[in-house]
């Protein structure tokens, strides 16, 4: 009985809680392994820090099968798992602000995340430009780049009019090209 | 250099894995969570439609109450307020007949046949 209240079914791209007896540790697994990777950059993206990054997936996951209930409604649970990460990420963000924790690490974390392929120096460089950006145009371009969220989607994770995104893309990416052109 | 270039290099260059062991800890925490949630939950839950549900079967009962009273005392006072000549009153009713009955029997023993007949008739058949 326990299991099957714990249960979060997830089918059809959609979350969905009806209390399946297969549901539960499982559901939460299938949702992690969906969504973990995705929500990890993004968190990574905005915190620069894996540690916190993986507070603030964590804080995703373990409140998801806390309040299942809520979920009912959730009609698109790609927007809801990011605004609930950038949620997360942000209350970090807030108690580190007050506790003047936010330093340089944030940069030296980004470099230490490794990529696919050893990048060439104008990559580094970028990704290095990319780091320094304000925090609101560097989630918008990781949410556009990262995951390829169309502008709707990215509005509705960061809780912004489409027309912000859109021009908070726009700043972000002319600032990344500006600094290439310089070096 | 376009947009899609800069994307494209940024993707080059940024590709972070969530560290080792991260799905393992997240399960972890969230079996302790539930453990947590099963000590904590109360053993008679009270649904929020539990308390309403009661309230309104004590209101029905108060209702049925009241209503039961107010016809009680509406027949009571029905009953006290009756003239006690206004129903039929068997006993007043027979009355009647046991004078006349009784007129007849003293009319019967006064006759010459000693009031056992009167022309072969009871007093009775006569009623």
């Amino acid at each position: 009985m326990e299991e099957r209240e714990a249960g979060i079914a997830v089918g059809f791209g959609v979350i969905t809680l009806r209390d399946r007896a297969e549901t539960g540790e499982a559901a939460l697994e299938q949702l992690y392994d969906e969504y973990a990777r995705a929500l990890f950059r993004y968190a990574l993206s905005l915190l620069g820090s894996a540690e916190d990054a993986e507070d603030a997936v964590q804080d995703v996951f373990i409140r998801i099968a806390r309040e299942r209930r809520r979920l009912d409604g959730v009609r698109n649970p790609k927007a809801y798992l990011f605004a609930a990460a950038r949620n997360a990420a942000y209350s970090i963000l807030r108690s580190k602000r007050r506790r003047n924790e936010i330093a340089d690490e944030t940069h030296s974390s980004f470099h230490a995340q490794p990529a696919a392929e050893e990048p060439s120096a104008k990559a580094l460089a970028l990704r290095e430009r990319f780091a320094l950006l304000p925090v609101e145009q560097r989630e918008v371009l990781a949410l556009k780049i990262f995951e390829q969220m169309t502008f709707r989607e990215i509005a509705k994770a960061v809780g912004a009019s489409i027309s912000t995104v859109a021009s908070r893309y726009r700043y972000g990416i002319d600032r990344l090209r500006r600094a290439l052109e310089e070096d | 250099m376009d947009d899609r270039r800069i994307e494209e290099m940024l993707r080059e260059s940024w590709s972070p894995e969530p560290p080792n062991g991260m799905k393992q800890r997240i399960l972890q925490r969230n079996r302790e969570e539930l453990a947590r949630q099963r000590s904590r939950r109360p053993a008679f839950r009270i649904s929020r439609w539990k308390p309403l549900l009661a309230s309104m079967a004590i209101l029905f009962v108060i209702l049925a109450n009241v209503s039961d009273r107010a016809a009680q005392s509406r027949l009571a006072k029905m009953m006290d307020g009756r003239p006690a000549n206004s129903a039929i009153a068997p006993c007043a009713a027979e009355g009647g007949l046991f004078a006349r009955h009784r007129e007849l029997q003293r009319m019967l023993t006064l006759s010459p046949g000693g009031g056992n007949s009167l022309n072969g008739l009871k007093g009775d058949d006569l009623l």
